[in-house]
């Protein structure tokens, strides 16, 4: 038994120092480009996410061709969240219906053919042959190609056309190439993929590519969609950065010397609607006091760790028309009381939960588990809404598409990205109007629908502003929606690791500035 | 014998068609209308005549016995239609991550093997002493902590304090390892127990004694007769813990990245991907009723006695 | 030679009796270990130091300190509470679960095996069908149609497991119908039931005693692994498996939160097992026989 333990410690020393050598080896070279590998492990690509494969005419595929360094699109957002051109040189506006195009000169495929208008235009037009959500979004009635640009004029009046041409689904392919088998795409970027499947993306540099030479020789992104195995694997230098680490494990890496941390303010909202269908719900009081229960402040210092920023309306601070341009009732539980004893809601039988005529003030709450702060939200409601005496039942499913389409909710919450096009135009048009897609709350407003119409037929991008403003307020006046937070999503990586940024469109992540210096 | 595979052949035939039509129905009651289904997740809005044609087309306007029997024809040649999810048929999804989950159950039960019958036989062999105590105290701990935390625990230590190996699957044989320990684990500590089980009573049997007292040395007494004829029980549980193992890898395999068809199932549990889950759901059960199948054949060659006995027996 | 057969025989009693009076005084211990776990998650609502509900988030994930022994979780609620609270809810669960399937697995065993026949392998085949699910996958399915929930996740294990029972109890009948004792009740013109109840029952109530028992821990094993599904209770009920999925990506920040619902099952899911193994002991040494009882996931 003895002589077994010991010949077992020579063997753990000896793997131990033979790891330790090979390490040591390792560090003690500079690599060329071509040497350089980038391992990167992300919750965000998965069979769920519906966005496996490369080719952006497919469901979200789009958005791991842009953010993969793989396709590029006709213009891109800026930090700020502004039109900015990418393989477009610039465009203008002929008339309401009619929009033209300049393409850059110097941009190729990876397989070295020209980037012309008609590759675009053949793109384009396959595109709105067969994605399901882009023609409803362009509107596109025609695209004439000529030399390096493209017309396309518009079934109705599109003042975000081009900043819906900025969505994944607009990456520029070359169509003649196709797509293969395993989903794999030929396009403009940085990066070509080598192997494509459901897990795992493998990565070689464009060494041709237009905005000049990539710095890493191969990237992996390898879907890691446990948190914690993610997390564990940065640790243990498997992978040399991670997106969408569980908030309980970025502390680990926070004011760590060996690890760095990229964050930025997304546009994406945790948000509540509240369903005019129920009956208690109806009652402006109630509405009004869920509002002013809602521990905003805490949710987001506490349980989301300080990953993001309390959200007053739908959009962030980032916007014009975002942050504190709105305005909406503050934390006030007392003031919460007073606003439901004033309308006649009071504890008679002295369980905490208030009643009026009979009906219990409970809520069903209805949310979904797969992003891991809803159930977190629905938690803490419950905890703050029950000091106010209001009773908050919580159905955190993943079949809550079911739920929804019976009606067997008072609050659906969830989370969206509000500006994916850094237009507030997609977020009213989904939400607030008479039978919107996500209008969940069966919220109904004579002046919104006003002011939406106009929102629809504005160009002045200053008016616009305006106007979404406006309907925000309208929208908070009436607490249709209750707005919790608004996420800051972090890339952490290994010191060293330069280039990779958290943008807050949440489109690009890998790009030729990625960079790893030993 | 002939007659006896012929009959438990004969015999599989209800009990298939029971899985199968139990899961069909638990999967038509969970999943709703398909077609609504199908064109919720593809993200657009669709008109109810088109759906009312895609009914038809699939056949959903039938009646349910109609319905069942047309899928089960399906899944006789291999079409279980296709994910809701990834749009992928649901077959061939699955076929390509099988090889995985059989691999790791393999290595889990040979690792089991090589840690639940050392230890087994010595705890029976050093009966009410130190070493019995220690083992069973292991075995016991190893039987009572959930398999997720089972793998936390082995990560923590094994890949990042240790960094003797890596925390995800499939980067060659290193990355087999921990799964399978967290596998085996829970695995060896219910089979240890087994083990010195059946090793006691063989131990406390007549012939034993009998040799004893005619002075056959001990290990003879252990090796040539003690493990030849606890080796039949042993060998029979273990085949059948392939099948519990095939059923057990879904939350391990999660945790590692162990692209597999647990993982499989646990991805499409969350995304409600009901065709996906029923396909897994129909071929665990197969695959359970046929090494059962298989284990209990063996036996009967093995052993022709044990016919006798298995009628009285919990399974048979 | 006889001499010596007799002293080793005499010896052999000893021991055995000396072995008895040790497994006795197992039992007692174990059973006193298990009525206190039993007491203190019957009266958790009562012994609880903090509401196990009550958050507040400027106290969230504290260290075990004096006001909290086991720390707080991230909406600061006392650990200490909502692992007592907690056992309420995973030990009453698996003995509630337990329960059920014995009964009803217990029932249809009898039935079977005393009846014989056409319906006895109608209702075996059955059995077959659903012994044929791994547990979990078939849970799973369940789950899925039911919905999440402490009770529907019962359900769903209670569902798969009652077979293990029914075989069981019939394998047992099917021994003890064709004894003399019981041809001599029926022969007397006994009832079935009477005969089934009242001379059959007793004689087989100690090998499902024991089966039971053990089940209670591997049933708790198995609603925390529905619960890290997110197939097990719900939001904010206090539940060990739940509290452990809950908490696990704080393993490394602070480990109190999973560490203590973690310690909670191992202890609980021990005591059982202890206590089952001991009762066997107890009924019947011999009765070791643990070649048909595997347990599935």
């Amino acid at each position: 038994m003895k002589k077994k333990s010991k010949v077992l410690t020579l063997m753990l020393t000896g793997v131990l120092v033979a790891g330790l050598l090979s390490g040591c080896r390792a560090a003690g070279s500079t690599k060329s480009a071509a040497e350089k590998v980038f391992n990167y492990g992300t919750v965000a690509y998965s069979v769920g996410n519906s966005n496996v494969g490369l080719n952006p005419h497919d469901a979200y595929s789009g958005w791991s061709a842009v953010r993969y360094g793989v396709g590029e699109t006709l213009f891109k957002f800026n930090e700020a969240m502004e039109l900015e051109p990418w393989l477009a040189k610039d465009y203008e506006q002929i008339d309401d219906y009619t929009v033209k195009i300049n393409l850059r000169d110097d941009v190729k495929f990876s397989n070295g053919k020209k980037m012309t208008g008609e590759a675009v235009k053949a793109c384009l037009d396959d595109l709105i042959a067969v994605h399901d959500r882009a023609p409803k979004d362009l509107q596109i009635k025609s695209i004439i190609a000529d030399g390096q640009s493209i017309t396309i004029v518009t079934e109705i009046k599109s003042p975000a056309l081009v900043n819906y041409l900025c969505d994944p689904y607009g990456a520029i392919i070359d169509m003649e190439a196709g797509v293969s088998a395993d989903k794999n795409v030929v396009g403009t970027g940085p990066y070509v993929a080598k192997t494509v499947n459901d897990t795992e993306i493998n990565l070689e540099a464009n060494m041709d590519y237009w905005g000049g030479k990539p710095k890493v020789g191969t990237v992996n992104v390898k879907s890691i969609t446990d948190g914690d195995t993610l997390t564990m694997a940065l640790q243990s230098g498997e992978i040399d950065a991670a997106q969408g680490l569980p908030y309980a494990s970025l502390e680990l890496f926070q004011n760590n010397d060996d690890y760095t941390i990229s964050s930025t303010n997304t546009s994406r909202v945790y948000q509540t609607a509240l369903n005019y269908n129920s009956a208690v719900i109806k009652d402006d009081a109630v509405r009004k006091a869920m509002a002013m229960s809602m521990d905003k402040d805490g949710f987001t210092r506490v349980l989301l760790q300080g990953n993001g920023t309390p959200a007053i309306g739908p959009f962030p601070a980032k916007f014009t028309f975002g942050g504190d341009a709105v305005k909406a009732a503050g934390y006030d539980l007392e003031g919460a009381k007073k606003v439901l004893e004033a309308a006649g809601w009071v504890d008679t039988d002295g369980d905490g939960i208030r009643e009026k005529n009979g009906q219990k003030l409970s809520i069903k709450w209805l949310t979904y588990t797969s992003r891991q702060e809803l159930p977190l939200l629905a938690e803490s409601v419950q905890a703050s809404y029950k000091q106010v005496g209001i009773d908050v039942q919580v159905n955190a499913t993943d079949s809550y598409k079911d739920f929804l389409q019976a009606g067997d909710y008072d609050v659906f919450a969830n989370a969206f990205v509000t500006a994916p096009t850094g237009d507030p135009q997609y977020y009213f048009t989904t939400h607030v109007v008479d039978g919107s897609d996500y209008n969940r709350g069966h919220y109904h407003n004579d002046q919104v629908e006003t002011l939406v119409s106009q929102l629809r037929n504005e160009f002045d991008t200053e008016k616009r502003s305006d106007l979404a403003i406006q309907i925000a307020q309208q929208v908070l006046n009436d607490n249709a929606y209750i707005y919790a937070s608004h996420l800051k999503m972090s890339f952490v990586m290994k010191k060293g690791v330069t280039g990779f940024t958290a943008h807050p469109s949440d489109y690009y992540e890998i790009t030729a500035n990625l960079d790893i210096n030993q | 014998m002939k007659k006896y595979i012929g009959k438990r052949l004969f015999q599989l035939i209800p009990i298939i068609l029971g899985i199968t039509l139990l899961s069909f129905t638990l999967m038509q009651t969970a999943a709703g209308d398909a077609v609504d289904a199908l064109y919720d997740n593809s993200g657009g809005a669709v008109s109810e005549t088109i759906k009312a044609e895609k009914r038809q087309e699939l056949g959903l306007d039938k009646p349910f016995l109609i319905q069942y029997m047309t899928w089960l024809g399906g899944v006789v040649i291999g079409d279980m239609g296709v994910s809701y999810i990834s749009n992928e048929p649901v077959f061939e999804t699955f076929v390509s991550k099988l090889p995985a989950t059989i691999f790791l159950t393999l290595t889990s039960i040979l690792l089991t093997v090589l840690i639940s019958i050392p230890f087994g036989i010595l705890s029976a062999v050093r009966h009410n002493r130190f070493t019995d105590y220690l083992i069973r105290f292991f075995s016991f701990i190893g039987n009572s902590l959930p398999g997720f935390f089972v793998s936390l625990l082995l990560i923590y230590f094994f890949a990042l304090k240790l960094k003797l190996f890596p925390v995800m699957g499939n980067g060659g044989w290193k990355s087999i390892v921990l799964p399978t320990l967290t596998l085996a684990i829970a695995m060896a500590s219910k089979y240890t127990r087994q083990v010195r089980t059946t090793v006691l009573e063989e131990l406390n049997k007549d012939y034993v004694m009998g040799a004893r007292a005619r002075g056959v040395r001990e290990p003879v007494v252990l090796y040539a007769s003690v493990l030849k004829s606890s080796m039949l029980t042993i060998i029979t549980l273990l085949a059948l813990s392939i099948g519990s193992l095939l059923g057990g890898t879904a939350i391990v395999e999660s945790i590692f990245m162990w692209d597999g068809v647990g993982k499989l199932a646990v991805d499409s549990i969350m995304m409600r991907d009901y065709p996906m889950i029923q396909a897994y759901v129909i071929w665990m059960a197969l695959i359970y009723v046929l090494v059962n199948l298989i284990t209990d054949l063996t036996y009967h060659y093995l052993d022709p006695r044990i016919r006798l006995e298995q009628e009285a027996s919990p399974w048979n | 030679m006889e001499l010596t057969t007799v002293k080793t025989a005499a010896i052999k009693i000893k021991a055995h009796k000396k072995q008895q009076d040790r497994i006795m005084i197992k039992l007692v211990i174990f059973m006193a270990l298990v009525i206190v776990l039993l007491l203190i998650a019957a009266f958790a609502a009562q012994l609880v130091p903090y509401d196990p509900y009550a958050q507040n988030l400027n106290i969230a994930l504290q260290p075990p300190s004096q006001e909290h022994p086991l720390g707080t979780d991230r909406y600061g609620r006392d650990m200490l509470s909502r692992v007592m609270m907690g056992g309420q809810t995973t030990i009453y669960s698996a003995l509630l679960l337990v329960g059920v399937i014995t009964t009803f697995g217990t029932l249809v065993g009898l039935f079977c095996g005393y009846k014989g026949g056409k319906i006895d392998s109608f209702i075996m085949r059955v059995s077959d069908i659903f012994l044929a699910f791994p547990g979990m996958v078939f849970a799973i399915a369940v789950a899925g149609v039911l919905g999440g929930g402490i009770i529907n996740a019962v359900v769903a294990l209670a569902c798969i497991s009652w077979p293990k029972f029914a075989r069981l109890a019939r394998g047992q009948v099917l021994v003890i119908k064709n004894m003399p004792y019981i041809s001599a009740a029926k022969l007397s013109g006994s009832r079935p039931t009477k005969i089934v109840f009242k001379h059959i029952l007793p004689n087989i109530t100690g090998p499902i005693l024991v089966t039971a028992t053990l089940d209670i821990g591997t049933m708790m094993m198995e609603l925390a692994g529905l619960s890290f599904l997110g197939l097990g209770a719900m939001p904010p009920i206090a539940e060990w498996g739940s509290m452990m999925s809950d908490g696990r990506s704080m393993l490394q920040t602070s480990p109190w939160v999973i560490l203590a619902p973690g310690c909670a099952i191992l202890i609980a899911v021990m005591l059982f097992n202890l206590l089952g193994d001991t009762v066997r002991d107890v009924l019947d040494p011999k009765m070791k026989k643990e070649k048909f009882t595997w347990r599935r996931k």
